[in-house]
């Protein structure tokens, strides 16, 4: 009894305390040009008002938005750069985790969305293998794990991490095509975009570049998954990869269409489709949505 | 037994210094017999222009086969990541001499210390630089630190390095880089070949003016120089500061 009166008094101090920590109350986001919102009007440079993580347009929609809907005192600090890659440079995935442990007020609430730059910053691969140049699949875990481990390392308890399937370039590759065959192809070869894909003219080898892809996004899961036993009862790691068998389950499996990308570079989601699509599925796999309901906003 | 327990204890106490955090030297001057080892000395370099640092590295891991194999090492203290081929050197001592599926082999030129990494594992290591190679250093979000004075001596030694051709991109005419010299001012600079220089301070770069900008930091007429590139159809906004 004794026992219970004391249990009791000490929840009534403790159980506030853990809500307040796990209510989202700051969201950051590691990310690339899809983060920035780079193109998403159809004009060149970065809007980040477009992103679909940190967007203040109500079209998008983004997660922050969702967040603020539910606590009107949330705030958000992005450090998503332009041309970041998930392993290498500069502003890799470690290096921005690293920013966002130097935060003087952090987050509880942190997503990332990296990886198209690794693939499409590399040449052309050999003859025999299109995918030679490509970082190795215990490369591209070594990066996630490191930034996995210095987020859970410093952010406060109660926090979640939510860790984006990459998009398949190959996909982004139809979708230009499919907008508009000569115009995309002749700006992807003056400015040099994604020429891994782009300047691929064999669609098997595209494919191949596809499956690493996959691959990868099959380690960034057991990477996820391993970050969330390892941090268990401090931060929680939460992914929408769930595999390659169900198309448009997830970021990584949705097969973009030709309105969903800019009209400027034809490689970056569209505000009012893409990056809206993909607000929508961030929002769904985390923790006020439903994974099943992902395939409804990637349509 | 006991030359292979030895060498166990030489090859390992770094490991043991690495998981406690500490530097293995806290030295910075070099001397004139490592500059004498160097695996790629700077022609005529005296001791004075070099510096070691300690640095712990990351493997993340290796790719591809034969010659196109290659490693991916982070710096720790700031996950500086870069791609490493067999024969090229971290600084100017520590070689690559070996990649396989899941470990590579260093070897430092100044000591002949052979050592084995794993992926997934750190290596504390004493890095050699000489001034050109900090000459122009990006600390992240497209932000570069120029030493003025080293980046006048690299192009003098080396020259700009760099051309450009005028494209039609976008309604915009940017300048597309069409070569970049090794080790030259460009190179130190961070372009690209395929770059698309589209503005430095907002003036049009054309192949007639891109020397004259690129050399402005070296001759210290500018503090600051903000160079717009497309890489990669994104653009970025690179701001060179000056110190």
């Amino acid at each position: 009894m004794r026992l219970s009166v004391c249990l009791g008094v000490l929840s009534a101090f403790l159980l506030p305390t853990l809500a307040s920590a796990a209510d989202p109350s700051k969201l950051s986001g590691i990310g690339d040009s899809i983060s920035q919102g780079w193109g998403a009007n159809n004009l060149p440079g970065e809007h980040p008002e477009y992103g679909f993580g940190q967007g203040s347009d109500a079209t998008v929609n983004s997660l922050f938005l969702r967040y603020k809907a539910k606590n009107s005192a949330m705030t958000k600090e992005f450090v998503s750069v332009s041309g970041a890659e998930m392993v290498g440079g500069k502003n890799s995935a470690p290096a921005q985790a690293s920013r966002i442990c130097a935060m003087s007020v952090k987050p509880n609430r942190v997503v990332l969305e990296l990886g198209g730059n690794d693939v499409c910053s590399r040449d052309k691969g050999s003859a025999a293998d299109a995918t030679s140049t490509l970082y190795s699949v215990t490369t591209y875990r070594n990066a996630l794990k490191t930034a996995l481990d210095t987020l859970g390392g410093c952010l406060p308890a109660g926090s979640q991490v939510q860790v984006l399937s990459m998009p398949r370039v190959d996909y982004l590759y139809n979708a230009g095509n499919a907008k508009n065959v000569l115009t995309c192809n002749l700006v992807w070869s003056v400015a040099g975009v994604c020429r891994i894909v782009t300047g691929e003219s064999n669609a098997s080898r595209r494919a191949n570049i596809g499956a690493r892809v996959d691959q990868y996004n099959d380690g960034l899961r057991t990477e996820v998954e391993s970050a969330a036993t390892r941090y268990s009862g401090k931060v929680s790691f939460i992914t929408d990869w769930q595999g390659n068998t169900v198309s448009n389950s997830s970021v990584g499996t949705y097969r973009f269409g030709k309105d969903d990308i800019d009209g400027f570079d034809c490689f970056h989601p569209a505000k009012d489709t893409g990056q809206r699509k993909l607000a929508c599925a961030a929002w769904e796999a985390a923790e006020y949505g439903s994974l099943s309901n992902v395939p409804s906003c990637l349509k | 037994m006991r030359t292979q327990l030895l060498s166990f204890v030489v090859l390992a106490l770094p490991w043991v210094t690495s998981c406690t955090g500490a530097d293995i030297s806290s030295e910075t001057t070099v001397g004139e017999r490592e500059v004498a080892a160097l695996a790629v000395p700077e022609p005529n370099a005296k001791a004075s222009e070099y510096a070691a640092r300690p640095v712990t590295l990351r493997l993340f891991g290796t790719q591809g086969v034969g010659s196109a194999a290659f490693a991916t090492l982070a710096d720790t203290s700031n996950w500086d990541t870069s791609n490493v081929r067999v024969g090229e050197t971290i600084g100017r001592s520590l070689k690559l001499v070996a990649v396989s599926e899941s470990s590579i082999e260093l070897v430092d030129s100044t000591s002949s210390l052979r050592r084995t990494v794993r992926a997934g594992e750190d290596i504390a290591v004493r890095v050699i630089e000489h001034d050109f190679d900090r000459a122009a250093i990006e600390s992240g979000e497209h932000l570069f630190h120029v030493q003025a004075r080293s980046l006048a001596r690299v192009e003098s030694r080396y020259g700009v390095g760099a051309g450009c051709e005028p494209v039609s991109f976008a309604g915009t005419t940017p300048c597309k880089v069409s070569f970049v010299t090794k080790h030259s001012l460009a190179a130190r600079l961070g372009l690209q070949a395929g770059d698309l220089l589209v503005a430095a301070d907002g003036e049009a770069v054309t192949p007639e003016n891109l020397t004259a900008i690129l050399r402005r930091l070296g001759e210290s007429k500018s503090q600051s120089l903000q160079l717009t590139v497309a890489r990669g159809g994104v653009f970025l906004e690179r701001m060179y500061v000056a110190e």
